[in-house]
């Protein structure tokens, strides 16, 4: 069974990410600050990561570029969790961001989810389509 | 103009140049009075209170009053009158083409002076026989600021006995004249302020909506987990998707409350309450948060208080703010926050305090902690919580300070009148 992790400060996220993933036979992990995500990344070994941008402490980026850095982790998919994007009216640039961070995620999912269409970004980040 | 006004005495030339230059002097002091009094303040009422008090003082006149027009249905309304028989007139409204002095006035834009009111087929006894005021001579003068009609301003009955003159009536224009202005640049006031707080509200609506944007992906988290498993009868899973829309939908209502109260000018509708049960409820709704993160709820109510006079869904608006924060700064699992009540030192007045031993405030952000949009709660803080609540108190004429001590704790200390202030009889 695949196994996720989810890093997002709010508790309701984090339940809400876990029931979609757990209906398509997920294995869930949660933490709930980017420090606590990056020590269960060394203990559970997900093959995805769920994680929330905005953060207090350490924020997604933050955590991001540490897993990037982390030989270990150079084989996990990462979905980033955003409250910015079009649904607001704001062109998130993946440039941009590939360019900030040195690599870029797999996949940026704005808030609030939508269901049928994040799963449909998971199978197709895991190249499970 | 009427044919009534009677001719100012003139003895002799000599006695006529003094009377003129001792009248035009003593009109020019007046004029100084009145422009002083209205121009000392920028808050309406509190100019339109200013005015009629120097409107009749000015004219020497038994009865004064202010008819303003409602800006949306073109009704002249008494908006304030002072007087020795005023009960039951302080809301009336008058149609601006009903049969009175103060109507014709409004729709001819032109000043009137009637010497013998009751002899002057545009006077309306109606108002006399509601009060029991006997009208005998009348000024009534239009309120022109910047080619905008505000109103009228009517002066009954000289002190004197007299009937109203021509001297008056040119006095009472230059009076009115000067109210006018005063109540135009109020007006102005009040609305470049209401407009500074409304482009506040929409200059943030970007770091607000990412709050708002994890209340809604709440909701449809909730609503997804309650779909998941309502066919297969999953009641526990259910109440899980329930509890978490019913939590966010707690929390949307809070930033909408917020935002309405922030946005808008509103005068406290105060009634007699319990400001002790008022903070039992708050509790109440504020248990389950407390109890989520496992931090202690207590209360230290003062059984001496009297019943107070407030708004309560305003004060209670600002309680579950502040306690709210207290809850959100105590540590998970150690930490207590207290509601206080007492009476005050000062007499007439109690407090109420929100007390918390959590991360505490640093001076910093102590100065700026009432600032709209300052949060530093990270995506769950709008920022609008503590500038709304010293709003609401400041609104009933109270205090809201706070002391902190980082790593120890903060108290948010609300003082308020047990009655409101300026109760002003009808």
């Amino acid at each position: 069974m695949a196994k996720a992790l989810i890093v997002d400060d709010e508790a309701d996220a984090r339940e809400f990410v876990r029931a979609i993933l757990e209906s398509d036979d997920w294995e869930v992990e949660e933490a709930e600050d980017g420090e606590a995500g990056l020590a269960k990344v060394g203990e559970t070994k997900p093959d995805l990561i769920v994680l929330d941008v905005q953060m207090p402490k350490k924020d997604g980026f933050a955590v991001f570029g540490e897993l990037a850095k982390n030989p270990d982790a150079r084989d996990v998919k990462v979905i980033m969790l955003t409250g910015v994007g079009e649904k607001m009216g704001i062109a998130f640039s993946a440039d941009d961001m590939g360019e900030y961070l040195g690599k870029e995620p797999d996949a940026y999912v704005e808030k609030p989810i939508e269901p049928e269409a994040f799963k449909r970004i998971v199978k197709k980040v895991m190249g499970t389509t | 103009m009427t044919a009534d006004s009677p001719q100012p005495n003139v003895p002799n030339g000599a006695s006529a140049v003094h009377t003129d230059a001792e009248h035009d002097r003593q009109a020019v002091e007046v004029l100084l009075s009145v422009s002083q009094m209205v121009a000392g303040t920028l808050q309406r009422d509190a100019v339109l209170d200013s005015a009629i008090e120097a409107a009749a003082e000015a004219m020497n006149a038994e009865a004064c009053s202010i008819l303003l027009r409602d800006d949306d249905t073109g009704e002249l309304c008494f908006h304030i009158v002072k007087g020795e028989r005023t009960e039951g007139l302080d809301s009336a409204r008058v149609c601006v083409d009903d049969g009175s002095i103060a109507g014709w006035v409004a729709n001819h834009a032109q000043a009137l002076l009637v010497g013998d009111a009751y002899q002057d087929p545009r006077f309306n006894p109606a108002y006399d026989n509601r009060t029991g005021f006997r009208t005998k001579s009348v000024i009534c003068v239009p309120l022109t600021a910047k080619e905008k009609q505000l109103g009228v301003i009517q002066v009954l009955n000289h002190r004197d006995g007299r009937p109203f003159d021509e001297a008056d009536l040119d006095l009472a224009v230059a009076v009115a004249s000067l109210i006018a202005v005063a109540i135009h640049n109020a007006a102005e006031h009040e609305a470049r302020v209401a407009a500074e707080r409304i482009a506040t509200v929409g200059q943030t609506i970007a770091g607000m909506a990412h709050c708002i944007k994890n209340i809604l992906n709440g909701l449809q988290g909730g609503s997804y987990i309650i779909d998941q498993n309502i066919e297969g009868g999953q009641l526990p899973k259910v109440k899980r998707g329930w509890d978490m829309v019913k939590r966010n939908m707690g929390l949307l209502s809070n930033i909408v409350l917020d935002m309405l109260s922030y946005s808008k000018e509103r005068k406290p509708v105060c009634k007699a309450c319990s400001v002790n049960d008022l903070c039992r409820d708050v509790m109440a709704l504020l248990k389950e948060q407390a109890a989520g993160r496992n931090v202690m709820l207590t209360s230290d109510l003062n059984d001496d208080l009297p019943e107070v006079e407030l708004d309560e869904s305003a004060i209670k608006r600002c309680l579950i703010n502040l306690v709210g924060n207290a809850i959100d700064a105590c540590e998970a699992h150690k930490g207590a926050t207290t509601i206080e009540t007492r009476p005050a030192d000062s007499p007439g007045r109690f407090i109420l305090c929100v007390r918390d031993n959590g991360c505490g405030i640093d001076a910093a952000a102590l100065k700026k902690v009432f600032n709209p949009f300052f949060s530093s709660k990270g995506s769950k803080g709008t920022g609008l919580g503590l500038p709304v609540s010293k709003k609401i108190v400041e609104e009933h004429a109270g205090t809201l300070r706070v002391h902190s001590t980082p790593g120890e704790g903060t108290a948010f200390v609300i003082e308020l009148p047990v009655r409101p202030p300026g109760d002003r009889p009808a």
